[in-house]
């Protein structure tokens, strides 16, 4: 049998089947490098889980990345690199959850959408304070 | 009572799209006689909020498609994107041009008789879903550029208008002024194939198509059009803080998911988590089209700890390829 590769993850997961776990679990009882694989997975598990919990704003990658990527790239690269890093991290689910923009958002869908224009494109037709209401 | 909270800034969408189908014709005309037209006017925006019936007036100048709306937040708006004044300075909020039209035809347009607008005769373009009015759309006879636009709702009665009430067209040469810095906070453009757990499907109920896909850091807007209408879904991985959310809001469900939906002056947003991802819908088309729209959207599988972090590489190496 071939060795579990990503089915590690996915039985730590635990978003595997019934039938894929049994089987999971019975490769492992026979497969030594497959349960240090595991071993070194819940590690790196824990480890991402516990870092605290970064949230960068909403467009803030692409706003660093390409107004200071010309003067210093170096350092833009290693800037970008963690903001990415915790953009990757804070992919990962957390007890904290997400906090949805809601008015950027709206920004956003008014510039953004086929007529999104207030004359030319027929489209969002001003330019209004945005609030919001039940 | 109903509770209304301020928030930052912006426009207001009524969201008439360039459109496809049987009705792309005479509103597909109108826009593109405006990209190409110079005026000044004053623009009168009334809305309905709640029993309220609001209206603000900002000036607009138009120097071939170059515009500037000076109103409380100020717009500039070429041809490839727009740029908006907010508290730090000059942004560039709007994707760069990659918006493709929907090919639906859920909406017909007939033509006829306009009423005379700013002093000006008009044709009248009315669209209709279903033998039912939707929008009333007044064009100068002579230019072709929109002088009026009204939404109705689902009894006919008033839900937005957006009419000139000064227009005169000019020929001169005086440009705009777009700024020359501006933050770039325009998202990168994707194709369509969108990786996991991202969902972004090609068609939403209420007779929307994909035209677009975003992304902002880990959070991706996905672009839909109905031939009139805008909506906007933007995903982001992760469980929904509910305690972050403003609390104008009302609790309701969206596929049998908890959710909470807000009505801002331009159409009706809701919010919701669904299978790890948080999903949230801004459109501005028919409230009952929104709904639909979100209700089939269908979360995609939780990622396991591998796939977070390969996405996680995937991510940096793109974002490090942006230019």
């Amino acid at each position: 049998m071939n060795h579990l590769g990503d089915l590690v993850s996915a039985l730590l997961d635990g978003e595997l089947t019934a039938g894929e776990r049994a089987a999971a679990e019975a490769h492992l009882a026979g497969c030594p490098d497959c349960r240090t694989e595991m071993a070194r997975t819940a590690a790196m598990r824990s480890l991402v889980r516990g870092l605290p919990p970064i949230e960068p704003p909403f467009g803030f990658v692409e706003g660093l990345v390409r107004a200071d990527r010309r003067r210093r790239p170096a350092a833009v690269f290693a800037a970008a690199a963690a903001v990415a890093a915790a953009v990757g991290l804070a992919v990962t689910p957390r007890s904290d959850g997400v906090a949805p923009p809601v008015g950027r958002f709206v920004e956003a869908h008014a510039t953004a959408t086929p007529g999104g224009d207030p004359v030319t494109n027929l489209g969002p037709p001003s330019v209004l304070p945005v609030s919001f209401r039940p | 009572m109903r509770r209304v909270v301020p928030l930052l800034a912006v426009a207001v969408t009524i969201g008439l799209a360039p459109t496809a189908g049987a009705s792309a014709g005479p509103l597909d005309d109108a826009r593109r006689a405006t990209e190409k037209a110079s005026f000044n006017g004053s623009l009168a925006v009334t809305w309905v909020d709640g029993a309220a019936v609001r209206e603000t007036v900002v000036t607009v100048r138009c120097d071939h498609g170059e515009m500037t709306i000076d109103g409380p937040v100020p717009i500039i708006k070429t041809f490839g994107f727009h740029v908006v004044r907010m508290s730090g300075g000059w942004t560039d909020l709007a994707p760069a041009g990659a918006i493709r039209q929907p090919s639906t035809s859920k909406y017909t347009v007939r033509r006829g008789d306009g009423p005379v607008v700013a002093g000006r005769p008009t044709v009248a373009l009315h669209v209709f879903h279903r033998a039912r009015l939707r929008e009333s759309v007044a064009v100068d006879r002579e230019l072709g550029v929109v002088l009026r636009r009204e939404q109705l709702d689902d009894r006919g009665a008033l839900v937005r208008r957006v009419e000139f009430t000064s227009f005169e067209p000019n020929t001169g040469t005086t440009r705009s002024g777009m700024p020359k810095q501006f933050r770039a906070e325009s998202a990168s453009v994707m194709g369509s194939r969108v990786p996991a757990p991202y969902r972004a499907p090609a068609t939403l109920d209420g007779g929307y198509e994909r035209v677009g896909v975003y992304r902002r850091g880990s959070v991706i807007q996905v672009v839909y059009g109905d031939g009139v209408y805008g909506l906007s879904v933007f995903e982001q991985p992760g469980h929904l803080n509910w305690d972050a959310l403003p609390t104008a809001g009302r609790a309701t469900t969206v596929d049998g998911h908890q959710a909470r939906s807000y009505v801002w002056p331009g159409g009706r947003l809701l919010t919701w988590q669904a299978g790890g991802s948080t999903f949230t819908v801004v459109g501005d088309g028919l409230p009952a089209d929104v709904l639909a729209a979100a209700a089939s959207m269908r979360p995609a599988r939780s990622l396991s700890t591998g796939q977070r972090l390969r996405q996680t590489a995937r991510e940096l190496v793109e974002t490090l390829s942006r230019g």
